[in-house]
């Protein structure tokens, strides 16, 4: 069987789109936290059957571009974002402070949405879930195609910190295993700044 | 969120490193049905209230800044690359 990337990612999307809607009816069986735990436990049977993968292909020799590469697209995320919370800012009118709070979560909605929250209210602690909400939901729906029509490397940065789990799923895809493993890494580095960065900044 | 991933990850990549010699090609195959599986837990996990959220303005502008971060990331990679 042989598999078509844009495809498969059509299928994960679905997927997605199908446990969301199936919460409100699977919520019953799911009571005290029983999804989360399996939801960790699949998540790192993945993240090993992935590493198993890449470490079978890896090429030792590579590694230091492997690093310069991942250095390279961890920098452009953070910049990036940097960028979209000043024009947030400057657009909408909101406090530059907040908007680099959220813009900075750079898709990690579980740990933006509640220190936003605990620093500036419920209102902004949304914005902040949405935010980065949707910058994972879309890195899903468009790394198919950006990859296309930019390479399947600078794409990863869509994802943000997400790219170490829920996104690389799709990166999986269509990317080879160099793509794999600088998204993790990528992923990896930024799940190690952003609990750093965020509230640092929210306590200026 | 982020402690164990990591150490499995490093174990995944040296027990893959030993076993190159060895066929792992299915296990690409499994890992893409693992991730079906992983992406469904993540969306019950979610929830659907994001769905039927009635803050419009809220959804709206919060897909701009997301959007801005994702395509801005992208420019400066680009000019990067192009120095």
């Amino acid at each position: 069987m042989k598999y078509n990337g844009i495809l498969f990612s059509i299928i994960l999307l679905a997927s997605f789109l199908t446990g969301s809607l199936a919460s409100n009816r699977i919520s019953l069986v799911c009571q005290a936290n029983t999804c989360s735990y399996l939801l960790q436990f699949v998540l790192l049977l993945f993240v090993f059957i992935v590493s198993i993968e890449v470490g079978s292909k890896l090429d030792i020799s590579r590694l230091n571009e492997i690093f310069t590469k991942t250095w390279s697209l961890v920098s452009s995320t953070i910049v990036g974002s940097l960028i979209a919370g000043v024009v947030f800012s400057l657009l909408f009118s909101y406090s530059i402070k907040l908007s680099l709070a959220i813009s900075l979560g750079m898709g990690w909605y579980s740990f933006d949405a509640p220190t936003v929250e605990a620093y500036s209210g419920s209102m902004a602690g949304s914005l902040a879930f949405f935010a980065n909400f949707f910058r994972e939901f879309l890195t899903i729906a468009l790394y198919p195609v950006a990859s296309k029509l930019i390479g399947k490397t600078r794409p990863i940065i869509f994802g943000g910190a997400t790219t170490m789990d829920t996104s690389l799923t799709v990166i999986k895809t269509i990317g080879d295993t160099d793509t794999i493993a600088v998204a993790f890494m990528h992923g990896a580095f930024l799940t190690l700044i952003v609990p750093l960065l965020v509230p640092a900044l929210l306590s200026i | 969120m982020l402690s164990p991933i990591i150490p499995v990850f490093i174990l995944g990549i040296i027990v893959g490193y030993l076993l190159r010699k060895m066929r792992t090609g299915f296990l690409g195959r499994i890992s893409l049905w693992i991730a079906v599986i992983l992406l469904f837990l993540t969306g019950l996990d979610l929830g659907s209230s994001w769905l039927y959220t009635s803050f419009g303005l809220m959804l709206l502008l919060s897909l701009v800044l997301a959007v801005m971060a994702m395509i801005f990331g992208v420019i400066v990679q680009v000019a990067v690359e192009k120095r």
